[in-house]
């Protein structure tokens, strides 16, 4: 079999010393373009032996052919499926770290950790009496940053993280990446509400489901007070939790009429076999989606109430930042 | 060499030769060579390759056995081929299943795929693991990529397994502290698992291995991960291609760099490639430079980051791909993946880079690949055959280019020293967990022209202080072992066959001092080398007994040119 691939890859483009696209005219999948020089030489062949002008690598013995990836649910499944989705991921945020984070800090002495919240420096390990260990750095901010434009900022959060804490049991917490809660103030009045968690996150003794299994997120969730309304709510991000991948392009609850319906933005659902369905707004007020597989298929309309979401993102917004 | 000076040296287009006739059937094969091409130009013994000496018999087969197994050849396997030289071809063949040469494969892959330095991002007291633990815990994250790929070698299957398989490879250690299940209960060492964070079937491109070697951030936004994709896999070097540094200072501010990327003629011939790809890898996106949690997982929901933050389709060389997954198959598509394995391949065994020079055997390596569907073993058995690897030494023909380009004589690299010795000695040099000639921090690979993969990138074949003083170290501790372990203790190590109270001039002594020399060089012991060594022998049993003696003799004998060189 083989000559006829060298031949072939030679006849194509090599003999001539040009390269349009790939090697000699050959496209790095194998693909000859119809009218390239040597497209039809006498001496090219296919890797299966076909006379075919175009010398294909894909249907020799060299690759894999791979399973190809088909959608995998209905709309209304997916729309199960979102629901299910922002119930278990959509209190993600900075203060549900908290609670265990503390209480392991809790479980140290005066020496080690030494501190209530913050912790270490790179490559600080140490080990209480009481047997827990803690490694790595956790910085920790809370308080006024002063002006922006404006407007007054206060935050509150992991600056960063980069810890293993461990109970003398085993167990770890293990936080990567950043947390924030901030405050924007405008004449003594709140303007905003910005809170995020960057990063990576594990305990495996939290209550909490997301915390327990582990979470991955990106999303950064932003509220606008609107004054005499209902405020705007926006996320943009992705969070991921074990089977759970939701990733929100820039989902934004805006209209005063309809404060829990999305009025603009894509939320994206990922299959396990790593294709993407997308669920874009309609806009129009309404709790439906336009549901498509890879943007290409289109799958469909499903609706899904999302007000007990948005709710929950607004709940955790306002609450009080330590000044 | 980039390929497409590969392919046009293949096809008679280097810059400096006319169009010409392309030997397409040309041959590099001996006899002992079952195969179907039936050439006329054999290769060895042409007149392009008189211009060596080839090495024969025992030590053509000790050359061959250090490249794939790290080890010398035995005694009795040094017979075989000196009584029958098709033996030679037999025991190549045999290599395949012989337990040492995944580790060798994985040793001479480092080279290439650089993966195994001594740091990353992430230390072993992050995971609260001990000190000692820190050198296994290091391989077992840089080798994990390299340990798929000798696996797909040496169980032979396809090449494209390397970059579509489902699964990895994992130590206990990382079997414990990754995300993967089916590693064997109560087992250790390296084994087949699975991921379980949900990262697509692509073999070492889904690899911790390879990502935490090849790190990025928030600004290079997985360019350079593209970049090393296209680099090791398709030999496509694009960092070697010419930039220009007419507007540097804007380089400097991200949102100018994402702009130029999408817009400039001379950023476009390679990023028009890059930034497709490297949409392809958010997935591996770290946030806030990395950190335990961040880059032992695999981050599923970030896939769909890349194109809106790249502002690009993805895309494999223009081919539209939907994710990592297709990216391995599209690779597992693409020739020049292959002609890479054959370019790498090739110049892993040669010792040194390819180049136009080597054509013909690159394509005969090639057509192997070929020929046994993807199968990598049959290629290497065929660069084996090549007058250049079996080059022992110049004739009177070789050309100053030829004598400047081609290793003849090749210094045993770390791995093969460290190996070769425990195989003789049961000796192996470790500092609190750490190997020491397969580390830096601790021990001294690099100084002994070694690759870690970040400082030093390719192998140190010429002579070297360093190397001296290593190799010095090395022998004393081997040789010490050696004495206080096994001298006459009757055993198969190079010692143990010593019969104390026996003297230079002894036939025993002079027969196994002869056994010693024939192990460790392949060569019959001369009169003069005989005498060289039971001189020393004497005249340290004089001053210091029969247990010195052996220990001064052995570390002499490990520091040996004709030892340490291959």
């Amino acid at each position: 079999m083989w000559p006829w691939l060298i031949l072939g890859l030679l006849g194509n483009g090599l003999l001539g010393c040009t390269r349009s696209t790939g090697i000699g005219g050959l496209s790095p999948t194998g693909q000859v373009p119809a009218g390239e020089d040597g497209s039809g030489s006498d001496d090219t062949q296919t890797a299966d032996g076909d006379d075919g002008s175009d010398l294909s690598w894909d249907s020799g013995v060299w690759g894999n052919p791979g399973e190809a990836s088909s959608p995998a649910h209905t709309a209304a499944e997916l729309g199960a499926l979102l629901t299910d989705h922002v119930e278990f991921l959509g209190d993600v945020g900075p203060h549900q770290l908290m609670p265990d984070y503390l209480a392991l800090m809790a479980e140290g002495d005066s020496d080690c950790p030494g501190e209530d919240v913050a912790f270490g420096d790179n490559g600080t390990t140490c080990t209480s009496l009481s047997g827990y260990t803690y490694s790595g750095v956790a910085r920790w901010y809370a308080g006024a940053l002063g002006a922006e434009g404006e407007r007054d900022r206060s935050i509150e959060g992991f600056t960063l993280a980069d810890f293993v804490y461990s109970t003398p049991e085993g167990h770890r917490y293990v936080g990567t990446g950043s947390s924030e809660r901030t405050v924007y103030t405008e004449d003594g009045e709140v303007s905003e509400w910005q809170h995020f968690v960057s990063g990576s996150w594990v305990y495996s003794e939290s209550e909490i489901p997301w915390l327990s299994q582990g979470v991955s997120s990106t999303a950064r969730v932003q509220v606008v007070v609107v004054p005499g309304g209902p405020h705007s709510v926006a996320i943009s991000g992705a969070w991921g939790s074990g089977d759970y991948a939701i990733s929100f392009d820039r989902l934004v609850f805006s209209d005063g009429s309809c404060p829990g319906t999305p009025s603009e933005g894509t939320i994206r659902l990922r299959q396990p076999d790593a294709s993407w369905n997308y669920l874009v707004t309609h806009g129009d007020c309404s709790p439906c989606f336009d549901v498509t597989w890879q943007e290409e298929l289109e799958l469909g309309e499903v609706c899904v109430e999302l007000d007990t979401f948005r709710d929950v993102l607004v709940a955790y917004a306002e609450q009080e930042v330590v000044p | 060499m980039r390929p497409l000076l590969l392919y046009m040296a293949l096809a008679g287009c280097a810059p400096d030769r006319g169009p010409a006739t392309v030997p397409v059937d040309h041959g590099s094969h001996d006899d002992s060579h079952d195969d179907s091409s039936d050439s006329g130009d054999s290769g060895i013994g042409s007149a392009a390759d008189s211009e060596f000496v080839a090495l024969e018999g025992a030590r053509l087969l000790r050359r061959l056995s250090l490249d794939l197994r790290g080890i010398l050849p035995s005694v009795d396997e040094m017979a075989q081929v000196e009584a029958d030289p098709a033996a030679f071809a037999e025991l190549r063949a045999a290599f395949q299943a012989d337990s040492h040469t995944e580790e060798q494969l994985v040793k001479l892959l480092a080279e290439h795929f650089l993966t195994t330095p001594d740091y990353y991002l992430v230390e072993y007291d992050a995971y609260l693991l001990e000190a000692d633990q820190d050198y296994a815990w290091k391989r077992s994250i840089g080798q994990e990529p390299l340990r798929l790929m000798a696996r797909v070698i040496l169980e032979d299957r396809r090449w494209s397994e390397v970059v579509t398989a489902d699964h990895t490879m994992a130590t206990e250690i990382t079997a414990a502290l990754w995300p993967v299940e089916g590693y064997p209960e109560g087992e250790t060492g390296w084994h087949p698992v699975t991921w379980t964070d949900g990262r697509p079937a692509a073999g070492v491109l889904a690899s911790n291995g390879l990502w935490w070697r090849y790190v990025t951030d928030d600004f290079n936004l997985q360019r350079s991960r593209a970049a090393a994709i296209s680099k090791l896999l398709t030999c496509e070097d694009l960092l070697a291609r010419d930039v220009s540094f007419e507007n540097a200072a804007a380089l400097l501010d991200k949102d100018t760099v994402a702009e130029m990327v999408r817009t400039d003629a001379s950023c476009l011939a390679c990023h028009a490639t890059v930034e497709p790809l490297a949409a392809t890898l958010f997935g591996f996106r770290w946030v806030s430079g990395g950190g335990v949690q961040e880059m032992e997982r695999y981050h599923p929901e970030r896939e769909v980051e890349g194109e809106p933050t790249l502002e690009v389709t993805m895309a494999y060389w223009g081919e539209p791909v939907s994710g990592l997954g297709d990216v391995g198959q599209a690779l597992s598509r693409d020739p020049r993946y292959y002609s890479c394995a054959a370019e790498t391949f090739t110049g892993l065994l040669l010792r040194r880079p390819t180049e136009s020079t080597d054509r013909h055997d690159l394509l005969s390596a090639l057509e192997s690949l070929v020929d046994a569907e993807g199968r990598v073993w049959p290629m290497i058995e065929t660069i084996t055959d090549t007058p250049a690897y079996r080059a022992g030494g110049f004739s009177e023909f070789a050309s100053d280019e030829t004598r400047a380009r081609e290793f003849v004589v090749r210094p045993l690299s770390p791995a093969q020293l460290a190996a070769s010795v425990e195989e003789l000695t049961g000796f192996r040099w470790t500092y609190v967990g750490y190997d020491q000639l397969d580390s830096d921090t601790w021990g001294y690979r690099i100084q002994l022209g070694g690759v870690d993969g970040f400082h030093t990138t390719i192998p140190v074949l010429e002579p070297s202080l360093g190397h001296a003083l290593t190799t010095k170290r090395f022998a004393e501790g081997a040789a010490a072992y050696t004495v206080a372990e096994h001298l006459g203790d009757g055993g198969d190590t190079l010692l143990g066959g010593v019969t104390p109270g026996t003297v230079p001039g002894d036939a025993a002594f002079d027969e196994r001092l002869a056994d010693i020399w024939w192990r460790l060089t392949a060569l019959p012991a001369d009169a003069e080398v005989l005498a060289t060594y039971a001189d020393l022998w004497s005249a340290v049993n004089d001053v210091a007994g029969e247990d010195i003696a052996w220990q001064a003799t052995l570390t002499a004998l490990l520091q040996d040119p004709l030892f340490v060189s291959y």
